[in-house]
């Protein structure tokens, strides 16, 4: 009997990293996309089993997910930095590389995060409502903080701009009832992520990454952490927020260490936030909301079986990207990315119109243009996360 | 000389079309933000009874007039009001500006908002409160 259910898990398990990994090739789609779909649809009738594939949807999306920027130059919000930092149009030799860096990385990111699940119980819930009336300021310094880090005033000014713009989106649309709320997303990532990475392409060459030495790698490590555990604690902030900051504090600017870290901030964060689910019951990822929603109220014994699945998941999505490395680099060196360009268009326009209709298209299309503005004004794209900053940042200091 | 004379032009020409582009796409994107800032203020909420909201309304705009039947205070520091008219139903006072409202057992309020479906159960996520 037991045996059997630990097989269902199992099973579940590799169907999620299966769909992550396909949704890691799909320019402009993203895990939340796809685990929507598998929420929505009821596809899998289980909660716990539903639970456990869209944790390893989301975990080896995690992964996965450097596959498009990587091949297509196209990012979500927490891979687009990458473009913008680390790497784009790679050789075959480099893609492996950049897959193996993406594996450590992503790795070392759940590592450092697992210890804080014996201290979470106890710790998270006082440091969290310690901290809950000064978020909205700490977030408000943040969003300055990386307007200010722009290389000159002209871009400063570009950058308030870009983050003042997605703001109102946000502000405009956040509760209106203009499209289904929980849909209400899908059009804006879509369109500031991906389809203005499909518009303007930022495709360049660039020289093969090099490996990252020991010393260099727990240094950067240790900065992930850091940074992960704050954000944690500061509702609202999000993975991109997160990278940019780490990039800027730990002085990190070598190609191969910005693949390291954001790797492994995007999996600590996605580990970090089961953990103040159950310890704070807040929602800190689209996969903790995705957790709530299919399970209620969550208790902190559950956690260890949620985090075993981002372990086992996270194992799984890194023996298949080691594996599959050298092939993955080999096909997609020779493949001309436009047509897959063109398909990743089609799916997220399929999503928009299906989920969210005529409105849906008008958010699209002015989030369409507001990442594509920022791509053309050559600022930070983490400056579109105001879209969900702008209205956190209101709700908690008006 | 000529050359290089010509190839500065088209660059040139290049650049100012790029900037033309740019300040296009700006053009859309606050086009954009209009259009959608009209859109949002022109739903309508549909004025309803409590009894007859029902799932098929989630992400709904509605409004509801009714007395306040209970007001419980959460370990986070939120408000739910239950309001009736007959029929009762869970308003969430999650916003700071509605937390602020001196309202009391018994004060009669008309509710704007979206109905949201949580745990289950039906609620109506406030957008304007007007206390009568």
């Amino acid at each position: 009997m037991w045996s059997d259910s630990i097989l269902d898990i199992l099973f579940f398990i590799i169907i999620g990293v299966a769909l992550g990994f396909a949704a890691g090739f799909i320019p402009g789609f993203s895990s939340e996309n796809l685990s929507l779909l598998i929420v929505t649809y009821g596809i899998i009738s289980t909660n716990y089993y539903l639970v456990v594939t869209v944790i390893a949807v989301e975990i080896s999306y995690s992964f996965f997910s450097f596959l498009s920027p990587m091949i297509f130059s196209i990012g979500n919000d927490a891979t687009s930095l990458a473009i913008d930092n680390a790497y784009s149009g790679l050789t075959e030799d480099s893609l492996k590389r950049g897959m193996e860096i993406v594996a450590s990385g992503g790795l070392v990111g759940i590592l450092i995060s697992l210890p804080l699940l014996f201290f979470a119980e106890d710790i998270y819930p006082l440091v969290y409502n310690a901290l809950r009336p000064l978020v909205g300021w700490i977030l408000l310094f943040l969003c300055a903080y990386m307007v200010w880090i722009e290389r000159d005033w002209k871009r400063k000014i570009f950058a308030t701009t870009i983050f003042c713009l997605s703001g109102l989106l946000g502000l405009f649309v956040k509760g209106s009832g203009l499209v289904p709320s929980e849909y209400l997303l899908v059009p804006i990532f879509i369109g500031l992520y991906g389809f203005s990475s499909l518009v303007s392409n930022r495709y360049r060459e660039s020289s093969p990454l090099q490996d990252i030495a020991l010393v260099r790698k727990v240094r950067v490590a240790a900065v992930a952490f850091i940074a992960s555990v704050f954000a944690s604690f500061v509702t609202g902030m999000k993975r991109g927020q997160t990278s940019a900051l780490a990039l800027r504090m730990g002085g990190i600017s070598k190609r191969e260490e910005v693949l390291f870290i954001l790797s492994a901030i995007s999996l600590s964060f996605a580990t970090l936030s089961i953990l103040v689910l159950s310890s704070v019951g807040k929602v800190r990822s689209t996969l903790a909301y995705d957790i709530q929603e299919i399970m209620g109220d969550i208790y902190f014994s559950q956690t260890a079986l949620f985090v075993g699945t981002v372990a086992i998941s996270a194992c799984i999505s890194v023996c298949t990207l080691i594996l599959l490395a050298k092939p993955i680099g080999r096909t997609f060196s020779k493949i001309d990315g436009k047509y897959l360009k063109v398909f990743g268009f089609c799916i997220g326009a399929l999503l928009i119109v299906s989920f969210t209709g005529f409105y849906g298209i008008i958010l699209a299309f002015t989030a369409t243009c507001l990442g594509t503005l920022s791509s053309r004004l050559r600022v930070r794209s983490t400056h579109l996360m105001g879209v969900l900053l702008l209205p956190s940042i209101v709700a908690m200091i008006l | 000389m000529l050359f290089v004379s010509i190839k500065s032009l088209m660059i040139l020409d290049s650049i100012e079309k790029s900037k033309q582009i740019t300040i296009l796409i700006f053009i859309l994107a606050v086009v954009g933000l209009i259009a959608i800032y009209f859109a949002v203020i022109n739903i309508k909420p549909m004025e309803l009874n409590i009894a007859s909201i029902e799932n098929s309304m989630v992400d709904r705009l509605v409004k509801i007039n009714g007395t306040i039947g209970n007001i419980r205070k959460s370990k986070t520091n939120n408000f739910y009001w239950t309001v009736s008219d007959g029929s009762n139903i869970t308003v969430p006072i999650l916003d700071n500006k509605f937390k602020k409202l001196s309202v009391k057992q018994g004060d009669s309020v008309g509710i704007i908002g979206l109905v949201t479906l949580y745990n289950g159960e039906l609620e109506v996520m406030p957008k304007e409160i007007y206390v009568e």
